[in-house]
This record gives C-alpha cells, sequence and structure tokens, in this order.
C-alpha cells in the first residue's frame, strides 16, 4: 500500500478533504473504509437529492456528482496531493433508479498519466453487484 | 430573455416550470430556474452560490452541480418535446467540462431534443456563464433518456407538491 494510500485512511484527512470542496460537504458525502480497509465513498440520503418525489428516487444529477467528487478524491488520495484535479469530462451510465437510502461508491483508478488520469466509478444501494450507476472520468493532474 | 420566450410554454405544460422551480423539494434547495421551454428547447438557470464551489482557491462551482443543472434541463426539455409531463428516466449522460467558472457567474444550460424516438430522446446542450458578447460555453451535455418508464404520470398534477404517495 502506498504512502499516498494511506492519506485516505486518515478520518481527520477524509474529514478536511470533504470540507475543501464546498460542493461535496453540500450534498453531504463522506469517506469510510469497508471491513477490508478498501476505500468506499458514502452519500447518505438527504430529502434534497430527491429528483422524482413520486417514486422517491434520488436525482441522476445528484449521483452524478456524487461520482464525480469520489473519483476527484481518490486522485487526490492516490496521485496528486498538491493540486486540485481538474475534471475533463465524465460519462455516466444509469443502470437502475436509485431509490431514498443511503449510496455507495467504489472508484478504481485504471490509469494514473502524468498529466491525465482515468477512474471508474461503481456506486451502488443494497447490493453492490447490482450497481445503480457507473461513471467514467477523465481528470487533469498537475499544474 | 425577452417576454416572449418565457411565454414559449404549450398549452397543458403549464405545471412544468412549477414543477421543475420552486414546488420540488430538491429544486428549492438548489435553486435552479426554468427560463424557457420552446420548440424542443429548454433553458435553466443556477444562481451563483458558495455553497456549490468546487475549488476554493478561484471560487468557480463543481461540475457536479452543472451536471446536475443540465440532467434537469435535460429532462424538462424531453417533457416539454413530447408536450406531456411524461415518466422518464436519464439512461446515460456526458458532461464535458470546457473550461472552468468564473466565481460570482450564474450559469445558464440551453438543451434541446435533437431526436426523438418512441422509446428514447436524445438531449443535448451547452451550459454558459456570462450574457450577450461575454457568453462562454463552460460545458457541454449529451444524453438518452428513456421515455415512459415505471411511475405515476407527472400529467395529472400540475405542481410536484400537489402529489403524494406513489409506487416506491
Amino acid at each position: 500500500m502506498s504512502r499516498a494510500f494511506d492519506f485516505l485512511l486518515d478520518e481527520k484527512n477524509t474529514n478536511e478533504l470533504v470540507s475543501s470542496i464546498p460542493y461535496a460537504d453540500y450534498i453531504g458525502m463522506k469517506i469510510q473504509q469497508n471491513i477490508n480497509g478498501e476505500i468506499i465513498f458514502v452519500l447518505p440520503f438527504q430529502e434534497k437529492h430527491v429528483g422524482n418525489p413520486m417514486i422517491r428516487a434520488i436525482h441522476g444529477g445528484v449521483l452524478a456528482s456524487f461520482m464525480e467528487c469520489s473519483a476527484t478524491m481518490m486522485v487526490i488520495g492516490t496521485v496528486s496531493h498538491d493540486h486540485l484535479p481538474k475534471c475533463v469530462n465524465q460519462t455516466t451510465e444509469y443502470l437502475k433508479s436509485a431509490k431514498d437510502v443511503d449510496t455507495y461508491a467504489r472508484v478504481k483508478v485504471n490509469k494514473a498519466g502524468r498529466r491525465i488520469v482515468a477512474a471508474s466509478v461503481s456506486c451502488w444501494q443494497q447490493d453492490e453487484n447490482t450497481p445503480v450507476a457507473i461513471s467514467h472520468s477523465r481528470f487533469m493532474v498537475g499544474g | 430573455m425577452s417576454d416572449s420566450d418565457k411565454e414559449g410554454t404549450s398549452t397543458g405544460m403549464e405545471g412544468l416550470p412549477g414543477a421543475f422551480g420552486d414546488s420540488h423539494p430538491g429544486f428549492m434547495e438548489f435553486q435552479f430556474k426554468p427560463v424557457y421551454m420552446k420548440d424542443k428547447k429548454a433553458g435553466m438557470m443556477l444562481p451563483y452560490n458558495k455553497k456549490f464551489v468546487g475549488d476554493k482557491s478561484s471560487g468557480s462551482i463543481h461540475g457536479g452541480i452543472i451536471t446536475l443543472l443540465m440532467d434537469t434541463a435535460g429532462g424538462m426539455c424531453v417533457m416539454a418535446t413530447v408536450n406531456q409531463m411524461m415518466p422518464i428516466a436519464t439512461l446515460d449522460l456526458r458532461m464535458d467540462y470546457l473550461r472552468p467558472t468564473k466565481k460570482g457567474m450564474d450559469i445558464t444550460a440551453e438543451v434541446e431534443c435533437y431526436e426523438l424516438t418512441q422509446n428514447v430522446a436524445f438531449v443535448r446542450g451547452f451550459a454558459y456563464e456570462g450574457e450577450g458578447d461575454k457568453k462562454e460555453a463552460v460545458a457541454h451535455m449529451t444524453a438518452a433518456f428513456m421515455l415512459n418508464t415505471k411511475g405515476p404520470n407527472f400529467g395529472k398534477a400540475s405542481r410536484f407538491s400537489e402529489v403524494n404517495g406513489g409506487e416506491k
């Protein structure tokens, strides 16, 4: 496990990281570890996340922004400490409607280049094997 | 925006700006303001808010809230195009962030539904900041929406606040 990765294992760091991005703080996301010590991003359900009040589904845009924030933080934690990574683009695939419960995300950094980092995020609710959404994003890192 | 544009809402869709505006719990929170709906196009405005900042050093707002705005504007545009508040769902959505936004600038989404099939609506649009000569695109969006998904028809209620229940 790299030194950079340890950064996200410290709760003080993760709290600081979330509060350093006002929008991440605003949607109320958190960084946790599962029993295997893997980094899991959590979006505890809030009323303002609801996009369709009739079926009480979480708004797709909220999910997309949660996944973007998760990926940004994973990139900060593992690749780029010094600069805030800039998202170049993001593709989000919606697989099923997200209910009014907590949402979890796992980020995989697929390629950490010198200038571009590619990451994919899988986002689920009750069962990790049936994700509600998947996204692929690219970040510009450094200067 | 001239007054004639604002009056472009089609018959039977009067509730739509309300549904996407101040009567919706989430959109009230995000302060999205529907600007116009006309000829398969829709506009929606996001006033600058410190809560939405993504980069504290520059004050530019987070890409996530632009995605949220574009997704919402896209949905509104689809409903305007099919001329009915039918239940829809985003299938996929791609955002390209063209440049960081400037501190204190409102963002306006301009979205069009460029193709409508039996089941799927294809939508594209830009997010702009500034007005007139200084108008600059900050992000581009393409999305596909599934039409007539599960769930009650929005058309039965003109405002979300009048709705309760529905399937879970």
